[in-house]
């Protein structure tokens, strides 16, 4: 469309002329100027760097569960046909301890830092919404940002000094006569680790939420008769539930997807699955039983998230449920 | 209106033996500061078991802050509060047993009706059996049976405030707070939940706290008022007291349509000279001292226009005016009346129609009133 104007001397020597005529067309095309495009059609153009990206995770997706479900001829070092071998060999072939091992600790480990998280993000939600300090909102905001201005490596090597056997806690344990110990390589250092970038998280999806409850709600669950920990499990935690659930899979799918943490302060010796893709893949060179894990991790995660989703589902129907039978029967 | 409140007084006596056990309250000394500024200033005062009592005042005043106090909701800094003969500002909220409606009603979105009303039953570890036939009870008072399956976003503003007062109610306090629940009602629908009020209060004999800034509201359902400004008690009294006597010219001037007249008293009490020697005779019992700085408190409704040229009653007082505006309200008629020697204007208010009539605006009248109806207050 552009085409007869770039004869014209005169805009191709005035760029911001010419920016500004292209600036004019991409408006009659998208804006709905004089160019009439079908509104389907705009908001398609609208959405399309969206569903490039997102054609483009599909298709690796895609991609990487074509190669889990071959076999591996590793003496041709190519592609052998279609199977479930890799699978097996993750899941329930013999010799699979190896790879199961290193799945469960990091379901459970995912999970425990989940728990731990949500735990600790409340308080931290409450804080910065509850709070009538703008110092102290602003700070507790910063705080929960900080962690993820840094990088990884950064963060875990932190980590490493301050439960490295000539850290922190080495000079703590020595202190106190019990030998200098060291964290590093335990799976108590890696849900501490996992914890700082994950409880922030979990708080910052938590605000709105908790910021959606009105204090209100609880000063009326005072007057009639509720401590401030029943007020808490019957109130405050019922209107939550929804902004747990979001919370508790997004810290769910960041701590079971995590590298640098497992890897630097499990001292190689408690790997992740993420660090086991990586071997497999690179040090391997098994794409296949990479894929196959990598499909596992994914499938783990999926399941989880609809797992928790669907309990509040169910734990919301059957509160509901018990009140309109309890309603019912005193209107008989 | 004067003579119906006359009879008005005589039926409710305040502090009369009421069932519903012992709902008296104490309040003494108790102040609150925040920084420099003091919400609440050194007030005291009993309420009888079973009274309805309004602590009126504007915002700021301190009367929410004294309620969330009564209910723990807040920290006094001095005094002490009673209810029923125990002392219980050192109780936390949840035990202090006193029902309470939130402006916002504060009902529980994540809970039925029933689940709302049943919250404070589970509190109390009732039984099932006992708390259906509770919340079936509660529901029954606010007249509201048959809906409590619903949602408490399904239901109508008015249904929500019944319900939040059967929360309140249904594990019977003794003393009920409420803190403004009808100020975001529509003008009918709140007249509607005053007089709902006025009911459960009598039928229940439950002492009664409610706060407002709604002098009307607070005429209409209470047995005593307590005007508050800037943290202090101006005035308690009786609904006919505080119209009828108010004590100071913040009570006069907040409570029905008034007018002020400031002036001097003299000849001994019995003559208030307004400015430009204006005199105007002063009657009722209350004297003040010759000289004393006095404001006259002119009820518009006590106030009667006459025809400039008619001959005005000895027993009666005057001022000359003319009419500037009239407003026709259906049950009254508005008129805003200029006193050119006053240099100010007068509202009157008739509820006779032939009367309003009368007097287009740009009419020459007299303001009349008899003296005894003009209550006198220092300033």
């Amino acid at each position: 469309m552009a085409m007869p104007d770039s004869a014209d001397p005169a805009v191709v020597a005035d760029p911001p002329a010419l920016f500004v005529r292209l600036l004019g067309i991409a408006d009659r095309v998208f804006g709905g100027g004089q160019i009439a495009m079908p509104a389907a059609l705009r908001i398609a153009g609208g959405l399309l760097p969206a569903i490039i990206m997102i054609g483009v995770l599909a298709w690796g997706l895609a991609l990487l569960f074509w190669y889990s479900i071959h076999s591996y001829d590793a003496f041709a070092d190519q592609s052998g046909p279609l199977s479930p071998i890799e699978y097996a060999t993750l899941l329930w072939a013999k010799g699979a301890g190896f790879y199961r091992t290193i799945l469960i600790r990091t379901v459970l480990l995912s999970l425990l830092t989940t728990l731990a998280a949500l735990v600790l993000a409340i308080p931290v939600a409450t804080l910065i919404i509850r709070t009538r300090s703008n110092l102290l909102r602003i700070t507790g905001l910063t705080l929960c940002l900080v962690p993820f201005l840094m990088g990884d490596i950064v963060r875990a090597f932190g980590w490493l000094i301050l439960l490295g056997r000539e850290g922190l806690y080495g000079w703590l344990s020595q202190s106190l006569g019990l030998g200098q110990r060291t964290l590093i390589g335990s799976a108590l250092g890696i849900w501490l680790g996992s914890l700082q970038t994950i409880v922030p998280v979990a708080a910052l999806i938590l605000l709105p939420a908790v910021r959606r409850i009105d204090p209100d709600l609880e000063q009326a669950a005072a007057t009639l008769g509720a401590a401030r920990w029943r007020c808490f499990v019957l109130v405050n935690l019922p209107l939550m539930a929804p902004g747990l659930v979001s919370a508790g899979i997004v810290a769910f799918a960041l701590t079971m997807t995590q590298y640098a943490i497992p890897d630097i302060l499990g001292g190689g010796l408690l790997p992740f699955a993420a660090n086991t893709i990586q071997n497999v893949f690179f040090t391997e060179g098994n794409i296949y039983l990479g894929s196959a894990l990598a499909v596992v991790t994914l499938a783990v995660v999926l399941l989880t998230a609809m797992v928790f989703a669907l309990g509040l589902g169910l734990l919301r129907r059957w509160r509901a449920g018990v009140q309109r039978r309890q309603a019912v029967e005193i209107a008989l | 209106m004067g003579a119906s409140a006359d009879i008005l007084a005589g039926s409710v006596p305040p502090g009369a033996a009421r069932p519903g056990g012992d709902g008296r309250i104490r309040i003494a000394g108790i102040s609150q500061r925040f920084g420099d500024v003091r919400a609440v200033d050194d007030v005291s005062f009993d309420i009888e078991s079973g009274e309805l009592l309004t602590l009126l005042g504007p915002s700021g005043s301190g009367k929410t802050s004294l309620l969330r106090m009564i209910a723990g909701l807040a920290k006094p800094d001095a005094g002490e509060i009673w209810v029923g003969g125990q002392r219980i500002d050192q109780l936390p909220t949840h035990r202090r047993n006193i029902g309470m409606v939130f402006q916002s009603l504060a009902l529980f979105p994540h809970l039925s009706v029933f689940g709302n009303i049943a919250f404070p039953l589970w509190m109390r570890r009732c039984g099932k059996r006992e708390t259906a036939a509770r919340v079936r009870e509660a529901l029954e008072v606010v007249r509201l049976p048959q809906i409590a399956a619903r949602r408490v976003d399904e239901i109508s503003g008015g249904q929500r405030q019944r319900v939040a007062l059967a929360r309140a109610l249904v594990y019977r306090p003794k003393l009920l707070l409420l803190d403004e629940p009808f100020a975001a009602l529509d003008a009918k629908l709140r007249e509607e939940m005053q007089l709902e009020i006025i009911r459960l209060h009598h039928d229940l004999g439950i002492t009664i706290v409610n706060v407002t800034h709604d002098q009307k509201e607070a005429l209409t359902i209470s047995d005593r008022v307590a005007v508050m400004s800037e943290g202090r008690l101006r005035q308690i009294g009786t609904t006919v007291e505080i119209y009828q006597r108010p004590n100071s010219a913040f009570v006069a001037g907040f409570v029905g349509t008034t007018n002020l007249l400031h002036g001097a008293v003299a000849a001994g009490g019995e003559i208030l000279v307004l400015a430009d020697s204006i005199r105007v005779p002063l009657g009722g019992d209350k004297r003040l001292a010759p000289g004393a700085a006095a404001a006259l408190v002119l009820r518009a409704e006590r106030l009667t226009l006459m025809p400039a040229e008619a001959i005005i009653p000895a027993d009666l007082a005057s001022l000359p005016g003319m009419v500037r505006l009239r407003a026709f309200q259906g049950n009254t008629t508005l008129f805003e009346v200029e006193v050119v020697a006053l240099g100010r204007s007068l509202r009157a208010e008739t509820t006779s129609l032939s009367e309003a009539s009368r007097f287009p605006v740009g009419t020459a009248v007299s303001l009349t009133w008899r003296p005894q109806d003009a209550a006198l207050v220092p300033v």
